[in-house]
């Protein structure tokens, strides 16, 4: 008989979304985002959670009239179209549990073992992915915790051993560029959110009915956080933050605490175990994904050929392959956020066989 | 079982990253570049190893030169040399030659920018004439190894004579809106026996020289004296872009510690023949730097307040420290500082340099003047005005009593 995933509470999922969206801040490449300068970000910043707040609108309407599983509610409204979106769905989110594994081996080959081969970062990261997911959501959901308090650990001492080194003369009028600019900065932020992914897939999972609560307090949780790095970065490194391929990296090896010594230490431990709840993350959704497909594999089996997907979608960004380009350049044209934000639970919203009865429970596959 | 197979992956996979011991490294203490003969680069390194009887356990330095068409060919020829790969990692000091910042620093800081295990916080100063004797001086002074020479450059900046240049500073300066960066200026001196030539004592009658200058030889050291090679400082190189384009006198020099702000507690005597020669230790407490749009006459606004706590008093009268002599002193204070910073802005600003940021200061309070003067901002540095009031307060002014 099959046991049903046990419920984590609606917090630990906003914790991990919160970790996962950190990560971003931490492999942010400068000369990767020609179109918005430094200062710009600090009005793009607020903005694009504005607009982030207003894209989760559609998701609002599909949970409240269908239930918080979006995936059963396509099966229910049409199952050819279900297990399209959930296959688009599936490969997205190995899409991005790819993205993140090859993040970590470009970080961890650029800034700290520049002569190790890639693919041992690739391999250790996905498997020990794959075995998280092995392990059930509960499990990882619980290391969010520690992660999270490690994480503003290393922030916190970040902000005060950098003190002395803030020149506000640094920050320059947001507005400077113009308000165009704030917008093209604003939009490229908000494609480039993709926690909205695991929140709609594994909102069912949770204790809590609808998460609107939850997903504005980790929106204002991240905006809060990105807000604070960019003043930090900017304000301590001013142009030098731009010739650099990891700015915050930078920052931690400029702080020298009397105590830790060089901070960059502390912040590569954060970085793996932020890359590697982010890659769980991804995965596990991929895996849901998977088995709402072929019901019969189980999570395990699921878990591995994800990683194993994963292992190989790396390998392809690492040689600059020209699909895994193509990907790219479909991601930051804002396709997949239009399609599972707005596209998806509006297609949905009009299927009248999606809509359940609030007297209807439908438990999450 | 699941633990077992996690534990032997840790372990076993730990091999695969080209580990390399330390044994096996050269951990380099500082690096003084110059332009070689042939045109490529001459790198002379302090390393660092063990070395001595076995009662110290203090790490040898050695210094190592080597030649190259570029700096990587250059360190691949010491790590071959050496049988031992070259390490950045612990490297504090970068001392640069004159001849190679007039040809343009662009390429080395490119260098070093992109090896990650360069600390940003790397010192980077400017040699006049060649950077490698400062190096090799260390066989002769041992205070003069990296460290001691970092740690000597740190002190002047607390001390309020040399201005601090670290790699991400020259990397900002220089790629920000205002486009120039200084270096302090050094060079070995022996001293002379009766004629002490300290950088702060020689710099009141320095003027700004120009770039040739920095490329001379250094001064001789006195055949006589038997005294050790001291680092002197000489001022700062003013570079526009990634060139020397200037130098700048010790007065600027200390000019422009007042207005970097990070002088923990400068030395000042003040001298008038007929009033006496009062020392005292200055603490800057607050600095404001404000520009005022007044039509479309741009006008710097600087106020600076400094604390002062007098040590020494030698009136010429033989009179104690009273009001009136307090509030002369302060007055003198109040004069020489301003003398060093209009000095500052007199051979910069003027000049068309920027070298403190008020190129993003203007850029942050005055936006439209910034952006409407931007395609000729030289010339709008040139024709801009200034406005120093100091204000100096004496807090304390030693004992009220003479000893004797």
């Amino acid at each position: 008989m099959p046991v049903k995933p046990r419920k984590i509470s609606i917090w630990q999922l906003v914790l991990l979304l919160f970790i996962s969206r950190f990560f971003s801040f931490m492999t942010y490449v400068p000369r990767a985002q020609q179109s918005m300068t430094g200062s710009t970000a600090l009005l793009a910043i607020p903005l694009s959670a504005v607009c982030m707040a207003v894209a989760y609108l559609p998701f609002w309407l599909l949970c409240r009239y269908c239930g918080p599983d979006p995936l059963a509610a396509a099966l229910r409204g049409c199952r050819p179209l279900g297990l399209g979106l959930t296959a688009l769905l599936g490969l997205y989110s190995l899409y991005l549990a790819a993205s993140t594994v090859s993040g970590f081996e470009f970080f961890i080959t650029g800034s700290v073992y520049q002569n190790a081969p890639p693919w041992i970062f690739i391999f250790s990261l996905a498997l020990a992915a794959a075995y998280g997911v092995r392990m059930g959501l509960e499990a990882f959901a619980r290391m969010g915790t520690p992660v999270l308090i490690l994480l503003l650990l290393a922030i916190g001492l970040l902000l005060a051993t950098l003190g002395g080194e803030v020149r506000l003369l640094r920050i320059s009028n947001p507005l400077y560029d113009g308000m165009g600019a704030v917008w093209q900065g604003a939009l490229m932020l908000l494609i480039n959110t993709t926690e909205y992914l695991p929140f709609f897939l594994l909102l069912c999972r949770t204790d809590g009915r609808s998460g609107g609560k939850a997903f504005f307090s980790w929106l204002a949780g991240v905006t809060l956080l990105a807000e604070l790095l960019s003043v930090l970065l900017l304000s301590v490194l001013g142009s030098y933050a731009q010739t650099r391929l990891f700015p915050l990296h930078t920052a931690a090896v400029l702080a020298q605490g009397s105590v830790f010594g060089r901070l960059d230490l502390l912040h590569i431990i954060t970085w793996v175990m932020v890359a590697f709840l982010r890659a769980t993350l991804y995965l596990y959704c991929a895996a849901i994904c998977l088995r709402q497909l072929f019901a019969r594999v189980g999570l395990g089996s699921s878990a591995l050929l994800c990683a194993a997907a994963s292992i190989l979608f790396s390998m392809l960004a690492g040689t600059g392959s020209g699909y895994w380009r193509a990907l790219n350049s479909l991601w930051q044209m804002g396709v997949p956020f239009v399609l599972f934000t707005i596209l998806f639970p509006l297609l949905v919203l009009a299927l009248p066989r999606a809509r359940q009865t609030s007297a209807k429970k439908e438990a999450c596959a | 079982m699941n633990k077992l197979v996690c534990l032997l992956l840790a372990v076993l996979l730990s091999g695969c990253m080209q580990s390399i011991r330390l044994n096996d490294r050269a951990i380099m203490e500082g690096m003084a570049i110059d332009r070689a003969e042939d045109g490529g680069y001459r790198i002379t390194m302090q390393v660092a190893g063990v070395g001595g009887t076995g009662e110290s356990s203090e790490p040898a330095l050695t210094v190592i030169e080597q030649e190259g068409g570029s700096l990587t060919e250059a360190l691949a020829r010491c790590s071959s040399q050496q049988g031992r790969q070259m390490f950045l990692g612990n490297c504090s000091l970068l001392v640069i030659g004159a001849e190679l910042a007039q040809d343009g620093l662009d390429y080395l800081l490119e260098f070093f920018n992109a090896n990650y295990r360069v600390n940003p916080s790397l010192t980077v100063l400017l040699a006049q004439g060649e950077a490698a004797p400062l190096l090799c001086a260390q066989k002769e002074n041992p205070l003069l190894s990296a460290e001691g020479l970092v740690d000597s450059v740190n002190a002047s900046i607390k001390g309020g004579y040399l201005v601090r240049s670290h790699l991400i500073d020259l990397i900002d300066a220089i790629r920000g809106p205002q486009g120039a960066a200084v270096l302090p200026l050094v060079y070995l001196q022996q001293p002379q026996s009766a004629e002490s030539s300290t950088g702060e004592n020689a710099a009141s009658s320095e003027n700004t020289a120009s770039s040739e200058d920095a490329s001379s030889e250094q001064p001789e050291p006195s055949q006589q004296s038997t005294q050790p090679l001291r680092l002197q400082y000489a001022g700062l190189g003013l570079l526009q872009g990634d060139r020397l384009q200037a130098l700048l006198s010790t007065q600027d020099a200390q000019g422009l510690a007042w207005i970097q702000n990070r002088i923990e507690a400068r030395a000042l005597e003040v001298s008038e023949p007929q009033f006496g020669r009062v020392s005292a230790v200055l603490r800057p407490k607050k600095l404001c730097l404000e520009p005022e749009l007044t039509g479309d006459l741009l006008v710097l606004n600087l106020h600076l307040k400094v604390h002062s706590t007098v040590l020494e008093t030698e009136l010429a009268d033989g009179s104690r420290m009273g009001d009136a002599e307090r509030t002369y002193t302060q007055r003198l204070q109040e004069r020489a500082i301003t003398k060093e910073i209009e000095s500052l802005l007199a051979d910069t600003l003027k000049q068309g340099y920027d070298v403190f940021g008020v190129s993003q200061l203007i850029r942050q309070r005055l936006p439209d003047y910034y952006r409407a003067h931007r395609q000729n901002w030289t010339e709008a540095l040139q024709q801009m005005g200034f406005a120093v009031q100091v204000e100096c307060v004496i807090d304390r002014s030693g004992v009220d009593q003479s000893i004797h």
